[in-house]
């Protein structure tokens, strides 16, 4: 008997991938963000509202679904560069998918490229895509005791951006208090309260990602 | 559930190890999950022996290892073990812990013939 394996990540294939879309997103000069959420917090909305107040930045977006081209489509009818990844049945996208769907943009022409991920807040975390920033989004709508139930997809994002803060008063959430409930799992979290119906909150988010070297 | 893609991506570092150190049968397979990982062993295990039958893994023994969360307090130093988060410090109640670990997903070892 011998060892023919000792002491490796688990994810070290997904994690060269990883690698790999790193560094072409690094000598392209482009800023990623992993969106997670789950299906229904409202990652395609978030990212309409951020196009239309980012008119400036010339934006890339991936989208992860199961099925279906309808988030691709809809972000491409603002005039963005979109591409659809659909995973079947997997409950994620993975680094060898981003790679490949990078194939697919006009990376020369960006600064700015969105993955947003499989709608799901457990599975995607624990895969690295090569992004510069992991950001939850999760809605008032799903309650306040989320972050805690989910606390491994907290502790790897450095940003929660609270969605659909207009139907706060509605659902009896104080998107604050969710939002400082999940800085109270990862204290290193920046937090945004926003609503891309009423525009509120979306300056700071902006803002944000102008300070990552957009806009 | 995405401990079935970890399971495939454990099958397919054996295979090609397996293949490249001229080992014909896996006789054991440890792999240690983090208790805050975001891994349930139990999902793992599964998906390990539903996929391994026609790999190299196939009957191998599968043992697997959870490792404890460790956090230091930002305040004071204490080391403690958060049994889930958020977490205070035993010792001076503050919030700002440092996890040190938990988040471990690896093949800790594998052994062939």
């Amino acid at each position: 008997m011998k060892r023919i394996l000792t002491r490796e990540p688990i994810l070290a294939a997904n994690d060269a991938a990883a690698r790999a879309v790193r560094e072409r997103l690094g000598a392209a000069g482009i800023f990623a963000v992993n969106l997670i959420g789950s299906p229904g917090s409202g990652k395609t909305t978030l990212l309409e509202a951020t196009v239309g107040v980012l008119p400036g930045v010339r934006m890339g977006i991936i989208e992860g679904d199961l099925a279906t081209d309808r988030d691709a489509r809809r972000l491409a009818a603002l005039g963005v560069p979109a591409v659809q990844l659909n995973t079947g049945s997997g409950c994620h996208l993975d680094a060898a998918m981003v790679l490949g769907a990078l194939e697919r943009l006009p990376l020369v022409e960006l600064e700015l490229l969105f993955i947003e991920n499989v709608g799901n807040l457990v599975c995607p975390a624990a895969f690295d895509l090569g992004e510069a920033a992991k950001a939850v989004v999760l809605s008032v709508a799903e309650g306040e005791d989320k972050p805690e139930k989910y606390a491994p997809t907290f502790l790897r994002a450095q940003a929660v951006v609270v969605t659909k803060a207009d139907l706060a008063p509605h659902v009896g959430v104080d998107p604050h208090r969710l939002a400082a409930s999940a800085r109270a799992i990862n204290p290193a979290l920046v937090s945004f309260v926003v609503s891309a119906r009423s525009g509120e909150g979306l300056d700071d988010w902006r803002g944000w990602l102008a300070a990552k070297g957009v806009e | 559930m995405h401990e079935a893609s970890l399971a495939q991506a454990v099958l397919e570092r054996i295979e090609e190890a397996a293949t490249t150190q001229g080992a014909v049968r896996v006789v054991r397979i440890v792999l240690e999950v983090g208790e805050l990982s975001g891994v349930v062993p139990e999902a793992l295990e599964l998906a390990l022996r539903c996929l391994a039958p026609g790999t190299p893994a196939q009957g191998a023994e599968i043992v697997l290892v959870r490792s404890p969360a460790r956090a230091r307090c930002a305040a004071c130093g204490e080391r403690f073990h958060p049994s889930w988060l958020p977490c205070a410090c035993p010792r001076c109640a503050s919030p700002a812990a440092v996890l040190e670990a938990g988040q471990e997903l690896l093949i800790r070892e594998v052994e062939g013939e």
